[in-house]
Protein backbone atom coordinates (compact mmCIF):
# COMPACT_ATOMS: atom_id res chain seq x y z
CA UNK A 1 0.00 0.00 0.00
CA UNK A 2 2.03 3.35 -1.15
CA UNK A 3 -0.19 5.47 1.30
CA UNK A 4 -1.89 3.37 4.80
CA UNK A 5 -2.83 6.73 6.38
CA UNK A 6 -4.83 7.57 3.15
CA UNK A 7 -5.95 4.12 2.85
CA UNK A 8 -7.45 3.84 6.53
CA UNK A 9 -8.97 7.30 6.25
CA UNK A 10 -10.80 5.58 3.21
CA UNK A 11 -12.01 2.49 4.88
CA UNK A 12 -13.17 4.85 8.12
CA UNK A 13 -15.15 6.28 4.85
CA UNK A 14 -16.37 3.11 3.75
CA UNK A 15 -17.17 1.97 6.97
CA UNK A 16 -19.77 5.57 7.57
CA UNK A 17 -21.75 4.33 4.74
CA UNK A 18 -22.33 0.56 5.28
CA UNK A 19 -24.67 -0.42 7.92
CA UNK A 20 -23.23 -3.93 9.02
CA UNK A 21 -19.44 -2.17 9.42
CA UNK A 22 -22.08 -0.09 11.91
CA UNK A 23 -23.12 -2.67 13.31
CA UNK A 24 -19.34 -4.83 14.20
CA UNK A 25 -17.93 -1.75 15.22
CA UNK A 26 -20.57 -1.35 18.19
CA UNK A 27 -20.00 -4.72 18.55
CA UNK A 28 -16.29 -4.51 18.76
CA UNK A 29 -16.54 -1.69 21.10
CA UNK A 30 -19.31 -3.14 23.35
CA UNK A 31 -16.23 -6.05 23.34
CA UNK A 32 -13.49 -3.82 23.75
CA UNK A 33 -15.56 -2.11 26.97
CA UNK A 34 -16.07 -5.09 28.67
CA UNK A 35 -12.46 -6.75 28.03
CA UNK A 36 -10.82 -3.87 29.77
CA UNK A 37 -13.35 -3.33 32.15
CA UNK A 38 -12.56 -6.69 33.33
CA UNK A 39 -8.91 -5.65 33.94
CA UNK A 40 -7.46 -7.35 31.34
CA UNK A 41 -4.98 -5.01 31.55
CA UNK A 42 -2.98 -3.37 28.40
CA UNK A 43 -0.88 -0.02 27.88
CA UNK A 44 -2.35 3.04 28.01
CA UNK A 45 -0.19 4.51 25.42
CA UNK A 46 -0.46 1.65 23.01
CA UNK A 47 -4.44 2.06 23.32
CA UNK A 48 -4.15 5.54 22.43
CA UNK A 49 -1.94 4.94 19.77
CA UNK A 50 -4.36 2.69 17.90
CA UNK A 51 -6.91 4.84 18.58
CA UNK A 52 -5.42 7.34 16.90
CA UNK A 53 -5.44 5.21 13.46
CA UNK A 54 -8.72 3.11 14.26
CA UNK A 55 -12.69 4.49 14.95
CA UNK A 56 -11.95 6.01 18.02
CA UNK A 57 -13.35 3.67 19.99
CA UNK A 58 -10.25 2.73 22.42
CA UNK A 59 -9.81 5.97 23.37
CA UNK A 60 -12.37 6.09 25.65
CA UNK A 61 -11.42 3.03 27.44
CA UNK A 62 -11.02 3.94 31.64
CA UNK A 63 -7.45 4.75 32.28
CA UNK A 64 -7.72 2.05 35.30
CA UNK A 65 -6.79 -0.72 33.50
CA UNK A 66 -3.10 0.15 32.22
CA UNK A 67 -1.19 -2.47 33.43
CA UNK A 68 0.83 -3.67 30.75
CA UNK A 69 0.83 -7.22 29.50
CA UNK A 70 1.91 -8.68 25.89
CA UNK A 71 -0.95 -10.52 25.69
CA UNK A 72 -3.02 -7.10 25.93
CA UNK A 73 -1.29 -5.37 23.38
CA UNK A 74 -2.98 -7.72 21.06
CA UNK A 75 -6.18 -7.71 21.98
CA UNK A 76 -7.40 -4.12 20.62
CA UNK A 77 -6.31 -5.48 16.78
CA UNK A 78 -7.03 -8.83 17.05
CA UNK A 79 -10.38 -7.49 18.20
CA UNK A 80 -10.36 -5.26 14.71
CA UNK A 81 -9.29 -8.37 12.75
CA UNK A 82 -12.25 -10.07 14.17
CA UNK A 83 -14.25 -7.42 13.14
CA UNK A 84 -12.87 -7.19 9.63
CA UNK A 85 -13.23 -10.78 8.44
CA UNK A 86 -16.83 -11.18 10.44
CA UNK A 87 -17.56 -8.29 8.30
CA UNK A 88 -16.51 -9.40 4.87
CA UNK A 89 -18.37 -12.67 5.54
CA UNK A 90 -21.54 -11.09 6.25
CA UNK A 91 -20.98 -8.73 3.24
CA UNK A 92 -20.25 -11.60 1.20
CA UNK A 93 -23.54 -13.80 2.51
CA UNK A 94 -25.78 -10.32 1.79
CA UNK A 95 -24.51 -10.05 -1.72
CA UNK A 96 -24.75 -13.29 -2.46
CA UNK A 97 -28.22 -13.53 -1.41
CA UNK A 98 -28.51 -10.36 -3.68
CA UNK A 99 -27.07 -11.76 -6.68
CA UNK A 100 -29.33 -14.71 -6.27
CA UNK A 101 -32.40 -12.61 -5.90
CA UNK A 102 -31.38 -10.86 -9.38
CA UNK A 103 -31.23 -14.02 -11.44
CA UNK A 104 -34.17 -15.68 -9.52
CA UNK A 105 -36.95 -14.33 -11.90
CA UNK A 106 -35.09 -15.38 -15.27
CA UNK A 107 -34.14 -18.48 -13.83
CA UNK A 108 -37.84 -19.27 -13.35
CA UNK A 109 -38.96 -18.11 -16.56
CA UNK A 110 -35.71 -20.31 -18.23
CA UNK A 111 -36.76 -23.81 -16.03
CA UNK A 112 -40.65 -22.86 -16.31
CA UNK A 113 -40.29 -22.78 -19.91
CA UNK A 114 -38.89 -25.99 -20.04
CA UNK A 115 -41.47 -27.99 -17.54
CA UNK A 116 -44.37 -26.71 -19.42
CA UNK A 117 -43.89 -28.92 -22.66
CA UNK A 118 -40.19 -30.82 -21.62
CA UNK A 119 -38.60 -28.57 -24.55
CA UNK A 120 -36.93 -25.53 -25.56
CA UNK A 121 -36.79 -23.87 -28.60
CA UNK A 122 -32.45 -23.39 -29.68
CA UNK A 123 -32.38 -19.71 -28.83
CA UNK A 124 -34.26 -19.95 -25.61
CA UNK A 125 -31.71 -22.53 -24.82
CA UNK A 126 -29.17 -19.66 -25.39
CA UNK A 127 -30.59 -17.33 -23.49
CA UNK A 128 -31.23 -19.68 -20.52
CA UNK A 129 -27.25 -20.98 -20.85
CA UNK A 130 -26.62 -16.85 -20.98
CA UNK A 131 -28.29 -15.86 -17.52
CA UNK A 132 -26.47 -18.91 -16.04
CA UNK A 133 -23.59 -18.04 -17.02
CA UNK A 134 -24.05 -14.90 -15.76
CA UNK A 135 -25.52 -15.79 -12.53
CA UNK A 136 -22.02 -18.22 -12.30
CA UNK A 137 -19.45 -15.48 -13.51
CA UNK A 138 -21.52 -13.15 -10.86
CA UNK A 139 -20.72 -15.03 -8.08
CA UNK A 140 -17.06 -16.20 -8.29
CA UNK A 141 -16.30 -12.57 -9.09
CA UNK A 142 -17.82 -11.38 -5.86
CA UNK A 143 -15.92 -14.00 -3.45
CA UNK A 144 -12.90 -12.67 -5.29
CA UNK A 145 -13.95 -9.08 -4.51
CA UNK A 146 -14.49 -10.00 -1.20
CA UNK A 147 -11.16 -11.65 -0.21
CA UNK A 148 -9.19 -8.54 -1.88
CA UNK A 149 -11.37 -6.25 0.23
CA UNK A 150 -10.22 -8.92 3.00
CA UNK A 151 -6.59 -8.58 2.09
CA UNK A 152 -6.78 -5.03 1.44
CA UNK A 153 -8.48 -4.26 4.91
CA UNK A 154 -6.20 -6.39 6.80
CA UNK A 155 -2.47 -5.05 5.14
CA UNK A 156 -4.31 -1.73 6.52
CA UNK A 157 -4.40 -3.19 9.95
CA UNK A 158 -0.98 -4.67 9.68
CA UNK A 159 0.35 -1.12 8.85
CA UNK A 160 -1.27 0.39 11.39
CA UNK A 161 -0.03 -2.63 14.05
CA UNK A 162 3.82 -2.43 12.59
CA UNK A 163 3.55 1.70 13.40
CA UNK A 164 1.55 1.61 16.61
CA UNK A 165 4.60 -1.12 18.32
CA UNK A 166 7.67 0.65 16.69
CA UNK A 167 9.49 1.51 19.43
CA UNK A 168 10.60 5.45 19.64
CA UNK A 169 14.62 4.91 20.03
CA UNK A 170 14.19 3.73 16.53
CA UNK A 171 14.18 7.39 15.16
CA UNK A 172 17.52 8.30 16.57
CA UNK A 173 20.55 7.74 15.18
CA UNK A 174 21.28 3.79 14.21
CA UNK A 175 23.65 2.57 16.75
CA UNK A 176 25.61 -0.66 15.94
CA UNK A 177 26.33 -2.98 18.63
CA UNK A 178 29.69 -4.05 18.19
CA UNK A 179 32.02 -6.55 19.92
CA UNK A 180 35.93 -6.62 19.08
CA UNK A 181 37.60 -9.63 18.43
CA UNK A 182 40.24 -10.60 20.72
CA UNK B 1 -17.17 17.97 -29.61
CA UNK B 2 -15.10 14.89 -28.31
CA UNK B 3 -11.45 16.39 -28.49
CA UNK B 4 -13.32 18.84 -26.18
CA UNK B 5 -14.53 16.67 -23.53
CA UNK B 6 -11.29 14.93 -23.94
CA UNK B 7 -9.28 18.09 -23.55
CA UNK B 8 -11.62 19.28 -20.53
CA UNK B 9 -11.41 15.94 -18.67
CA UNK B 10 -7.41 16.53 -18.61
CA UNK B 11 -8.06 20.13 -17.55
CA UNK B 12 -10.51 18.71 -15.09
CA UNK B 13 -7.85 16.28 -13.46
CA UNK B 14 -4.78 18.31 -13.29
CA UNK B 15 -2.45 16.50 -16.04
CA UNK B 16 -2.32 19.35 -18.59
CA UNK B 17 1.39 19.79 -18.61
CA UNK B 18 1.92 15.87 -18.24
CA UNK B 19 -0.18 15.42 -21.85
CA UNK B 20 2.25 18.25 -22.94
CA UNK B 21 5.13 16.30 -21.69
CA UNK B 22 3.88 13.06 -23.47
CA UNK B 23 3.52 15.50 -26.82
CA UNK B 24 7.02 16.39 -26.59
CA UNK B 25 8.35 12.82 -25.84
CA UNK B 26 6.65 11.26 -28.78
CA UNK B 27 7.89 13.96 -31.08
CA UNK B 28 11.39 13.79 -29.55
CA UNK B 29 11.37 9.92 -30.27
CA UNK B 30 9.71 10.30 -33.67
CA UNK B 31 12.57 12.81 -34.31
CA UNK B 32 15.22 9.83 -33.15
CA UNK B 33 13.72 7.16 -35.22
CA UNK B 34 14.93 6.18 -38.73
CA UNK B 35 14.18 8.57 -41.53
CA UNK B 36 12.93 5.82 -44.11
CA UNK B 37 9.93 5.84 -41.45
CA UNK B 38 9.81 9.45 -40.07
CA UNK B 39 7.13 10.01 -42.28
CA UNK B 40 5.02 7.30 -41.82
CA UNK B 41 5.33 7.90 -38.03
CA UNK B 42 4.45 11.72 -37.68
CA UNK B 43 1.19 10.25 -39.85
CA UNK B 44 0.28 8.14 -37.28
CA UNK B 45 1.18 9.94 -34.11
CA UNK B 46 0.76 13.52 -34.39
CA UNK B 47 -3.02 14.00 -34.92
CA UNK B 48 -5.77 13.19 -33.70
CA UNK B 49 -5.28 11.17 -30.92
CA UNK B 50 -7.54 11.92 -27.50
CA UNK B 51 -4.37 10.06 -25.23
CA UNK B 52 -7.35 7.99 -23.62
CA UNK B 53 -4.84 5.45 -22.22
CA UNK B 54 -2.02 7.39 -20.70
CA UNK B 55 -4.64 9.52 -19.25
CA UNK B 56 -5.86 6.03 -17.57
CA UNK B 57 -2.07 5.70 -16.58
CA UNK B 58 -1.98 8.87 -15.17
CA UNK B 59 -5.60 9.02 -13.15
CA UNK B 60 -4.56 5.46 -11.72
CA UNK B 61 -1.52 6.86 -10.33
CA UNK B 62 -2.92 9.95 -9.31
CA UNK B 63 -6.05 7.25 -7.82
CA UNK B 64 -3.10 5.79 -5.22
CA UNK B 65 -0.16 8.20 -4.65
CA UNK B 66 0.19 12.18 -4.68
CA UNK B 67 3.31 14.21 -5.70
CA UNK B 68 4.76 14.54 -9.04
CA UNK B 69 4.52 11.87 -11.80
CA UNK B 70 7.77 9.73 -11.91
CA UNK B 71 9.90 9.13 -14.78
CA UNK B 72 8.53 5.07 -14.67
CA UNK B 73 5.08 6.51 -15.24
CA UNK B 74 5.73 9.33 -18.20
CA UNK B 75 7.93 6.16 -19.69
CA UNK B 76 5.03 3.74 -19.59
CA UNK B 77 2.57 6.85 -20.92
CA UNK B 78 5.08 6.81 -24.21
CA UNK B 79 4.96 3.34 -24.73
CA UNK B 80 1.35 2.72 -24.05
CA UNK B 81 0.63 5.12 -26.64
CA UNK B 82 3.27 3.45 -28.75
CA UNK B 83 1.44 -0.11 -28.54
CA UNK B 84 -2.16 1.39 -28.73
CA UNK B 85 -1.11 2.70 -32.51
CA UNK B 86 0.22 -0.72 -33.28
CA UNK B 87 -2.96 -2.14 -32.77
CA UNK B 88 -4.80 0.74 -35.04
CA UNK B 89 -2.13 -0.03 -38.07
CA UNK B 90 -3.20 -3.76 -37.52
CA UNK B 91 -6.87 -3.53 -37.40
CA UNK B 92 -6.99 -1.37 -40.09
CA UNK B 93 -5.20 -3.26 -42.57
CA UNK B 94 -7.39 -6.51 -40.79
CA UNK B 95 -10.99 -4.42 -40.95
CA UNK B 96 -9.73 -2.98 -44.41
CA UNK B 97 -10.52 0.48 -42.99
CA UNK B 98 -9.77 2.89 -45.74
CA UNK B 99 -9.44 6.31 -42.80
CA UNK B 100 -9.33 6.64 -39.68
CA UNK B 101 -9.46 9.97 -37.27
CA UNK B 102 -11.04 11.40 -40.64
CA UNK B 103 -7.97 10.84 -42.68
CA UNK B 104 -5.98 7.62 -44.50
CA UNK B 105 -4.98 5.17 -42.56
CA UNK B 106 -1.42 4.09 -42.76
CA UNK B 107 -1.63 0.85 -45.09
CA UNK B 108 -3.37 3.21 -47.39
CA UNK B 109 -1.00 6.03 -47.48
CA UNK B 110 2.17 4.45 -47.12
CA UNK B 111 1.18 0.61 -48.47
CA UNK B 112 0.72 -2.23 -46.18
CA UNK B 113 4.44 -3.37 -46.36
CA UNK B 114 5.34 -0.26 -44.77
CA UNK B 115 2.62 -0.27 -42.64
CA UNK B 116 3.33 -3.98 -41.02
CA UNK B 117 7.05 -3.16 -41.13
CA UNK B 118 6.25 0.63 -39.22
CA UNK B 119 4.32 -1.21 -36.49
CA UNK B 120 7.18 -3.70 -35.61
CA UNK B 121 9.69 -0.92 -35.12
CA UNK B 122 7.10 0.56 -33.32
CA UNK B 123 7.14 -2.32 -30.64
CA UNK B 124 10.93 -2.81 -31.00
CA UNK B 125 11.32 0.83 -30.02
CA UNK B 126 8.73 0.69 -26.87
CA UNK B 127 10.62 -2.11 -25.28
CA UNK B 128 13.99 0.10 -25.82
CA UNK B 129 12.58 3.38 -24.25
CA UNK B 130 11.06 1.08 -20.99
CA UNK B 131 15.06 0.37 -20.34
CA UNK B 132 15.65 -1.92 -17.06
CA UNK B 133 11.68 -1.38 -16.40
CA UNK B 134 11.23 -5.16 -15.82
CA UNK B 135 7.72 -4.63 -14.08
CA UNK B 136 6.35 -2.71 -17.04
CA UNK B 137 8.30 -5.03 -19.40
CA UNK B 138 6.59 -7.83 -18.06
CA UNK B 139 2.89 -5.97 -18.16
CA UNK B 140 3.59 -4.67 -21.96
CA UNK B 141 3.93 -8.17 -22.86
CA UNK B 142 1.00 -9.22 -21.45
CA UNK B 143 -0.73 -6.97 -22.98
CA UNK B 144 0.50 -7.98 -26.92
CA UNK B 145 0.13 -11.85 -26.14
CA UNK B 146 -3.93 -10.95 -24.87
CA UNK B 147 -4.15 -8.50 -27.82
CA UNK B 148 -3.31 -11.09 -30.02
CA UNK B 149 -5.25 -13.75 -28.39
CA UNK B 150 -8.59 -11.68 -28.72
CA UNK B 151 -8.12 -10.72 -32.19
CA UNK B 152 -8.26 -14.24 -33.05
CA UNK B 153 -10.87 -15.56 -30.62
CA UNK B 154 -13.23 -13.07 -31.98
CA UNK B 155 -12.52 -13.58 -35.85
CA UNK B 156 -12.92 -17.09 -34.63
CA UNK B 157 -16.16 -16.93 -33.04
CA UNK B 158 -17.83 -14.16 -35.72
CA UNK B 159 -20.93 -14.74 -36.78
CA UNK B 160 -22.49 -17.71 -34.03
CA UNK B 161 -25.00 -17.65 -32.45
CA UNK B 162 -23.61 -16.55 -29.15
CA UNK B 163 -24.47 -14.61 -25.98
CA UNK B 164 -23.32 -11.68 -23.61
CA UNK B 165 -21.27 -13.52 -21.71
CA UNK B 166 -19.28 -14.69 -24.91
CA UNK B 167 -18.96 -10.62 -25.55
CA UNK B 168 -17.68 -9.87 -22.09
CA UNK B 169 -14.77 -12.54 -22.75
CA UNK B 170 -14.01 -11.13 -26.03
CA UNK B 171 -14.31 -7.43 -24.75
CA UNK B 172 -11.90 -8.14 -21.57
CA UNK B 173 -9.23 -9.63 -23.68
CA UNK B 174 -9.67 -7.23 -26.02
CA UNK B 175 -10.09 -3.57 -24.69
CA UNK B 176 -10.07 -5.02 -21.04
CA UNK B 177 -6.35 -6.10 -21.16
CA UNK B 178 -5.40 -3.06 -22.84
CA UNK B 179 -6.97 -0.90 -19.75
CA UNK B 180 -6.11 -3.54 -16.93
CA UNK B 181 -2.57 -2.97 -18.29
CA UNK B 182 -2.81 0.74 -18.10
CA UNK B 183 -3.94 0.24 -14.14
CA UNK B 184 -1.24 -1.60 -13.88
CA UNK B 185 1.32 0.51 -15.04
CA UNK B 186 -0.62 3.44 -13.16
CA UNK B 187 -0.42 1.86 -9.89
CA UNK B 188 2.18 -1.22 -9.74
CA UNK B 189 0.56 -2.53 -6.92
CA UNK B 190 -2.04 -5.05 -9.06
CA UNK B 191 -5.05 -3.17 -6.24
CA UNK B 192 -6.50 -1.34 -10.05
CA UNK B 193 -5.81 -4.59 -12.21
CA UNK B 194 -10.35 -5.20 -12.13
CA UNK B 195 -10.87 -1.72 -11.92
CA UNK B 196 -9.02 -1.51 -15.28
CA UNK B 197 -10.40 -4.43 -16.92
CA UNK B 198 -14.12 -2.84 -16.31
CA UNK B 199 -13.37 0.31 -17.40
CA UNK B 200 -11.44 -1.38 -20.77
CA UNK B 201 -15.06 -3.52 -20.81
CA UNK B 202 -17.41 -0.35 -20.75
CA UNK B 203 -14.76 1.44 -23.12
CA UNK B 204 -15.05 -1.52 -26.29
CA UNK B 205 -19.20 -1.26 -24.95
CA UNK B 206 -19.80 2.13 -25.63
CA UNK B 207 -17.81 1.94 -28.87
CA UNK B 208 -20.07 -0.79 -29.76
CA UNK B 209 -22.82 1.24 -29.17
CA UNK B 210 -21.38 4.58 -30.77
CA UNK B 211 -21.15 2.06 -33.98
CA UNK B 212 -24.39 1.34 -34.25
CA UNK B 213 -25.55 4.50 -33.68
CA UNK B 214 -23.23 5.31 -36.95
CA UNK B 215 -21.18 7.78 -34.95
CA UNK B 216 -17.03 7.45 -34.95
CA UNK B 217 -16.89 8.96 -31.36
CA UNK B 218 -14.55 7.06 -30.19
CA UNK B 219 -13.21 6.49 -33.39
CA UNK B 220 -14.30 3.33 -35.06
CA UNK B 221 -15.83 3.12 -38.21
CA UNK B 222 -18.68 0.86 -37.58
CA UNK B 223 -19.61 -1.14 -40.74
CA UNK B 224 -16.96 -3.17 -40.69
CA UNK B 225 -18.43 -5.59 -37.76
CA UNK B 226 -21.60 -5.46 -38.93
CA UNK B 227 -20.32 -6.70 -42.44
CA UNK B 228 -17.84 -9.16 -40.72
CA UNK B 229 -20.57 -10.52 -38.16
CA UNK B 230 -17.90 -9.77 -34.72
CA UNK B 231 -19.74 -10.01 -31.69
CA UNK B 232 -20.63 -6.86 -30.64
CA UNK B 233 -23.07 -5.78 -27.38
CA UNK B 234 -25.89 -5.05 -29.32
CA UNK B 235 -25.19 -8.06 -31.76
CA UNK B 236 -25.10 -10.25 -28.52
CA UNK B 237 -28.41 -8.75 -27.43
CA UNK B 238 -30.06 -8.67 -30.23
CA UNK B 239 -29.45 -12.26 -31.80
CA UNK B 240 -31.61 -13.63 -28.67
CA UNK B 241 -33.99 -13.46 -31.63
CA UNK B 242 -34.17 -16.44 -33.45
CA UNK B 243 -35.00 -14.54 -36.57
CA UNK B 244 -32.08 -12.13 -35.97
CA UNK B 245 -29.84 -14.93 -35.71
CA UNK B 246 -30.30 -16.49 -38.63
CA UNK B 247 -29.81 -13.24 -40.29
CA UNK B 248 -26.27 -12.57 -38.29
CA UNK B 249 -24.89 -16.04 -38.90
CA UNK B 250 -25.70 -15.85 -42.52
CA UNK B 251 -22.16 -16.87 -44.50
CA UNK B 252 -22.90 -14.37 -47.33
CA UNK B 253 -23.86 -11.49 -45.20
CA UNK B 254 -27.43 -11.33 -45.57
CA UNK B 255 -29.53 -8.08 -45.43
CA UNK B 256 -27.29 -5.83 -43.79
CA UNK B 257 -30.14 -3.13 -43.71
CA UNK B 258 -32.26 -5.04 -41.96
CA UNK B 259 -29.29 -6.46 -39.33
CA UNK B 260 -28.71 -3.01 -38.51
CA UNK B 261 -32.19 -1.76 -37.81
CA UNK B 262 -32.37 -4.99 -35.29
CA UNK B 263 -29.39 -4.04 -33.62
CA UNK B 264 -30.77 -0.33 -33.51
CA UNK B 265 -34.26 -1.81 -31.37
CA UNK B 266 -31.52 -3.30 -28.77
CA UNK B 267 -29.58 0.09 -27.98
CA UNK B 268 -31.50 0.78 -25.02
CA UNK B 269 -31.01 -2.79 -23.42
CA UNK B 270 -27.29 -2.13 -24.42
CA UNK B 271 -27.59 0.93 -23.15
CA UNK B 272 -28.83 -0.24 -19.68
CA UNK B 273 -26.33 -2.98 -19.61
CA UNK B 274 -23.46 -0.71 -20.17
CA UNK B 275 -24.91 1.42 -17.09
CA UNK B 276 -24.29 -1.79 -14.95
CA UNK B 277 -21.14 -2.01 -15.92
CA UNK B 278 -20.05 1.59 -15.33
CA UNK B 279 -21.87 1.41 -11.47
CA UNK B 280 -19.72 -1.67 -11.16
CA UNK B 281 -16.06 0.26 -11.83
CA UNK B 282 -17.54 3.43 -9.57
CA UNK B 283 -17.94 0.40 -7.03
CA UNK B 284 -14.57 -1.25 -7.68
CA UNK B 285 -12.77 2.50 -7.42
CA UNK B 286 -14.71 3.11 -4.34
CA UNK B 287 -13.04 0.07 -2.57
CA UNK B 288 -9.88 -0.09 -3.51
CA UNK B 289 -8.58 3.45 -4.46
CA UNK B 290 -7.31 5.91 -1.65
CA UNK B 291 -8.46 8.56 -3.87
CA UNK B 292 -11.26 7.34 -6.51
CA UNK B 293 -12.61 10.71 -8.04
CA UNK B 294 -9.40 10.51 -10.90
CA UNK B 295 -11.02 7.20 -11.77
CA UNK B 296 -14.65 8.03 -11.26
CA UNK B 297 -14.23 11.17 -14.06
CA UNK B 298 -12.91 8.23 -15.98
CA UNK B 299 -15.56 6.35 -16.21
CA UNK B 300 -17.82 9.99 -16.47
CA UNK B 301 -15.60 10.36 -19.67
CA UNK B 302 -16.17 6.78 -21.35
CA UNK B 303 -20.22 6.75 -20.85
CA UNK B 304 -20.19 10.02 -22.08
CA UNK B 305 -18.42 9.06 -25.28
CA UNK B 306 -21.27 6.15 -26.36
CA UNK B 307 -24.04 8.65 -25.87
CA UNK B 308 -22.81 11.03 -28.62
Amino acid sequence: MSNPEAMSGSDRGRSDRDPVTGLFVAMRDAWLAIAFGEGMGGSAATRQRFAERGDGAAADLPSSCAQSSLAAEFVVPMGHAMMIAANRSVSYWLNLAQILADHQAQSIQALGAEGIDGSVAGSERLVAVDELRALLREVGDLATREARLLQSEFATLAESLAQSFQSSDQSGPYRRRWRSKL
Amino acid sequence: MLEQSTQSVIAQLGFVSEMAQLRERIAGWIGNCSEELREALEWQFLTGSKYFRPLTIFSCYRAMSDGPMPERIMQSALVIELFHNVSLIIDDIVDRSPTRRGRATMHTKFGELSALMTSGYIVAEGYLQLKDDLAGIALFSELLKRLGVAECLQWRLRRQPLGIEDWRKIAGEDTGSMFEVCACLGDRSGQLRTFGGLLGLLYHGCDDVGDVKGLAALGGGGEEDLRDGILTLPAALAIRDPGTAKMFCDPEGGNLVELGRCFVANLPEAESYLDKIAEEARNEARSFASNPLPLIALIEQTRHLGRY
